[in-house]
């Protein structure tokens, strides 16, 4: 079966970095208004 | 008729229509290498996304996760790209788009270094320039070698007439549109690939009972399949199928992950930052890219590769072929020439920006400066479309050879940008006591490295010392070397306040 660590670096990393778009976009357009 | 070659035709015909709209408004040299500054945000974030991407994101990396599944390098490939491209669009891309406009509104990489150290000597612009015409040619190359392999997969004809009709299709509409054409054609074709990969992953893993299903199936052919860690031998020809291959080891996790330092150096992404409407559009661009553009394309490249070790009775001969085989097992001819078309899509949406930014080497950084100080506007735009004739020309006689290794190319030129001036734009942009003998020394350590490294014989993927070495020569030359004036820190100030 897969792998621990394989899972966590295949389904953590990448939707981490949308997350991180997502809180930049809100935190920008707040200290922009 | 072949319901693809129908699908083929109308997205061509689509494609060259936006080329002789758009020719319309394209009146001055920056709207044809920058589109006037013009573009919003949905059409940044997928345009730079298509043109980062390449023939590579439906070719490549499916392939090598059919090869190995997790067992090699495609998980940390697209790790290393997914992160990569989100400091860059946090970091570079709004303080690149503010600094450019205030360096006597740059329009190319070239003329910023320039403009930002206020060299005089034009050697940073030369230099520069150099190194974009050299690694774009192989780079427009290996774009033009996968479009005519993907024409002669599909419809069996002669590698070089399909190689010349891609090129005559991909020069075609850049000649005419230039930067607005290619942006919203990019739109489209970032839109298509998107989608392709993402609905073609998703019926997958319902036929195959979700990941938990995928990840059993894999483990039942090879143990080493879903393990990030370990490597998996593949080459059908020779009867290797799916061998574990012991562990990667750290060079070979850290070779994947640095792909993802190329995206600071690459001029044809960074040209989309350049390009965009104001920097209060790139928050908005970034979502859109890092979530649409970048994050679900890599998921579904990883997984269609995967699904291909599952699907087919008998393995394939050339891994990269797994998506264009997949999607005719899967899909009726119509649904399978679209998600063909994005392929193509995919190459030319590269091609052409390339083709574009040695172009604009070629006009701006050589004839303008070098030969036509004086020269008009419209003077300027013909002078830039003929260099795109010009460079594809080259390309074309570089592909011609028909035994051309698109990856290797790909993975070279990636390097060579990352490495050459990635490093540049990042200290350009970011430390104040960067000096114009710092970034000319990074600029040659990098590509130099490139070039060289690989009659070390190391594994190590070039981009890794050539970053490095790069960064220390900036430093080294910026601390012992002329000092930057008064004016170019004023500069730098003005922006970093902003």
């Amino acid at each position: 079966m897969i792998t621990g660590w394989t899972l966590f670096w295949f389904a953590v990393p990448m939707p981490l970095l949308v997350i991180w778009a997502i809180y930049t976009y809100f935190k920008e357009g707040k200290d922009e208004g | 008729m072949d319901p693809i070659l129908i699908t083929f035709v109308a997205y061509l015909a689509l494609m060259l229509t936006i080329g002789i709209i758009t020719y319309r408004k394209t009146n001055t040299l920056s709207d044809y290498v920058l589109g006037g500054r013009k573009l919003g945000s949905w059409v940044t974030a997928f345009s730079a996304a298509a043109s980062d991407f390449s023939g590579w994101l439906l070719i490549g990396l499916p392939g090598a996760a059919y090869a190995a599944g997790f067992g090699q390098w495609s998980l940390w490939i697209a790790v290393g790209l997914a992160v990569g491209a989100a400091i860059n669009w946090t970091y570079v891309a709004k303080r690149l788009r503010v600094y450019t406009e205030y360096s006597n509104d740059s329009i190319t990489l070239p003329e910023f270094f320039e403009n930002r150290f206020r060299d005089r000597s034009n050697l940073l612009r030369l230099i520069s320039a150099v190194f974009i015409l050299a690694f774009f040619l192989f780079y427009t190359a290996s774009g033009l070698v996968s479009g005519a392999k993907l024409f002669q997969g599909t419809f069996d004809v002669d590698y070089h007439f399909a190689l010349i009709i891609g090129a005559l299709i991909i020069v075609g509409y850049t000649f005419l549109g230039g930067f607005i054409a290619v942006s919203y054609t990019d739109f489209i074709q970032g839109v298509l690939m998107s989608t392709a990969l993402l609905f073609t992953s998703i019926y997958g893993l319902i036929q195959v009972g979700g990941f938990g299903g995928l990840f059993e199936q894999l483990s039942a052919v090879n143990g080493s399949l879903v393990d990030g860690f370990a490597a998996t031998s593949y080459n059908q020809p020779e009867g290797i199928i799916w061998e574990a291959a012991g562990p990667i080891g750290f060079v070979g996790i850290i070779s994947a992950l640095a792909w993802g330092l190329g995206y600071f150096g690459q001029p044809h992404i960074l040209a989309r930052f350049m390009a965009i409407r104001s920097h209060q559009e790139v928050r908005k661009a970034r979502l859109i890219s890092i979530s649409l553009g970048l994050v679900i394309p890599l998921y579904g490249a990883l997984i269609v590769g995967m699904l291909g070790i599952v699907t087919f009775d008998q393995p394939l001969a050339d891994s990269e072929q797994v998506f264009i085989q997949l999607v005719q097992v899967v899909y009726d001819p119509w649904i399978a020439g679209a998600l063909l078309a994005a392929v193509l899509a995919a190459i030319m949406s590269t091609v052409d920006s390339q083709l574009l930014v040695s172009s604009s080497a070629l006009s701006e950084d050589f004839y303008r400066k070098y030969f036509r100080k004086n020269a008009s506007d419209k003077e300027l735009v013909w002078v830039g479309r003929l260099s795109v004739l010009v460079i594809a020309i080259i390309a074309l006689l570089i592909a011609w050879n028909e035994t051309s290794s698109v990856l290797d190319l790909v993975s070279y030129a990636w390097a060579g940008f990352g490495a050459t001036f990635g490093p540049a734009v990042l200290f350009s942009l970011f430390w104040r006591n960067t000096s114009r003998n710092g970034v000319l020394a990074g600029i040659i350590v990098g590509g130099v490295t490139v070039f060289t490294w690989q009659y070390t014989g190391s594994a190590l993927y070039e981009m890794v010392p050539g970053f490095v070495f790069s960064s220390i020569a900036i430093i080294i030359f910026s601390f012992v070397g002329q000092k930057s004036s008064d004016e170019v820190k004023e500069e730098y100030d003005k922006v970093a306040g902003a």
